[in-house]
């Protein structure tokens, strides 16, 4: 009843295909996790946003684009509104407990307190607001 | 026994070890590439020096004229006393975060010199660690450390002085960034 010949032959180039396929997969997992780990994204942020506030100017209202470290954060337990904090002029990211990275910006601004942007539910957005005003005069 | 199953026709659809080894192979190199990217730091110095270098240039001269700050108004010369005042009247800090040892020395340099039209030096500035400033002529980027030597940004405008009779100056901006430590892979 059965071709024998033919159903070696099919059940050689299926395992073969899903041999390939899981490996294939194994690869892209690996390479998506790598580009968009906490420590990765923790380096990327502070040196975006100290780059943005070189460039800023007072009265400035900037709204970075966070929401992979948002994904992060949330994965991770970790406050989101802990996320960035400001020292002086150094950036600080954070989106894991044990994580953390800081970058100065040279541009004598403010950035005061950066606060996440939240909707009508009061849910974050994965957008983070900064407001850059002028360093008063001592 | 190299291979695990054959095809009894005979045919090429074969998986081999040989197969195996060449996928795990690529598969281990594109793994290492990965993974030595991404644990390197993004480099963002020479964006920074760029940054920078704008800065200076708009604070000493604004809309094609010098900033009077530059001058000392009560003879007309320029003020020698400038790089006294640059971090305020330009509203830069070269503070960074004190990682590295980096309170230690700065990770900056400015120098700004003011040329006549016949490339005459007439005035200058500079402000930060000038230690840095030899890193910008070193021109062998196949060296081995190069990418852990500062860099630099330079920059030339044209201005006119704030005198009635508006004599021109050619200024050369020259900026380095160190933070080798944040930005390369040492």
């Amino acid at each position: 009843m059965f071709n024998k010949k033919g159903s070696s032959i099919l059940v050689e180039n299926v395992v073969f295909i899903i041999l390939n396929v899981v490996f294939l997969s194994i690869l892209i997992v690996f390479l998506l996790n790598q580009s968009s780990s906490g420590r990765v994204l923790e380096e990327k942020y502070a040196k975006e946003i100290s780059l943005i506030t070189d460039y800023a100017k007072p009265e400035m209202r900037i709204k970075i684009d966070m929401r992979k470290g948002f994904r992060i954060s949330e994965k991770n337990g970790f406050d989101f509104s802990e996320a960035v904090k400001v020292d002086g002029n150094v950036v600080f990211v954070k989106l894991t407990e044990d994580g953390g990275y800081s970058y100065s910006f040279f541009n004598n601004v403010n950035l005061n307190a950066p606060y996440p942007e939240t909707n009508f539910k009061n849910e974050y957005t994965g957008f983070y607001i900064l407001i850059i005003s002028e360093v008063e005069n001592e | 026994m190299n291979n695990i199953l054959r095809n009894k026709i005979g045919g090429d659809k074969v998986i081999s070890v040989y197969w195996f080894a060449i996928i795990v192979i690529v598969a281990g190199g594109v793994i290492a590439m990965v993974y030595t990217f991404y644990n390197s730091p993004y480099d963002v110095r020479e964006l920074e020096g760029e940054i920078l270098a704008n800065k200076v240039a708009d604070c000493v001269s604004f809309q094609g004229k010098l900033n009077k700050e530059l001058f000392n108004l009560s003879s007309g010369n320029f003020n020698e006393n400038f790089s006294e005042d640059f971090f305020e009247v330009c509203k830069i800090s070269f503070e960074t975060e004190n990682e590295n040892s980096w309170e230690e020395s700065e990770q900056f340099f400015v120098e700004t010199v003011f040329y006549d039209l016949d490339e005459n030096e007439i005035f200058s500035f500079s402000k930060g660690n000038l230690n840095l400033k030899s890193d910008c002529f070193i021109p062998d980027k196949k060296r081995k450390d190069y990418e852990k030597l500062s860099k630099c940004a330079e920059k030339r405008i044209y201005s006119v002085g704030i005198s009635e009779d508006e004599e021109q100056y050619l200024i050369k901006i020259l900026v380095g960034v160190d933070k080798a430590e944040k930005n390369v892979k040492i």
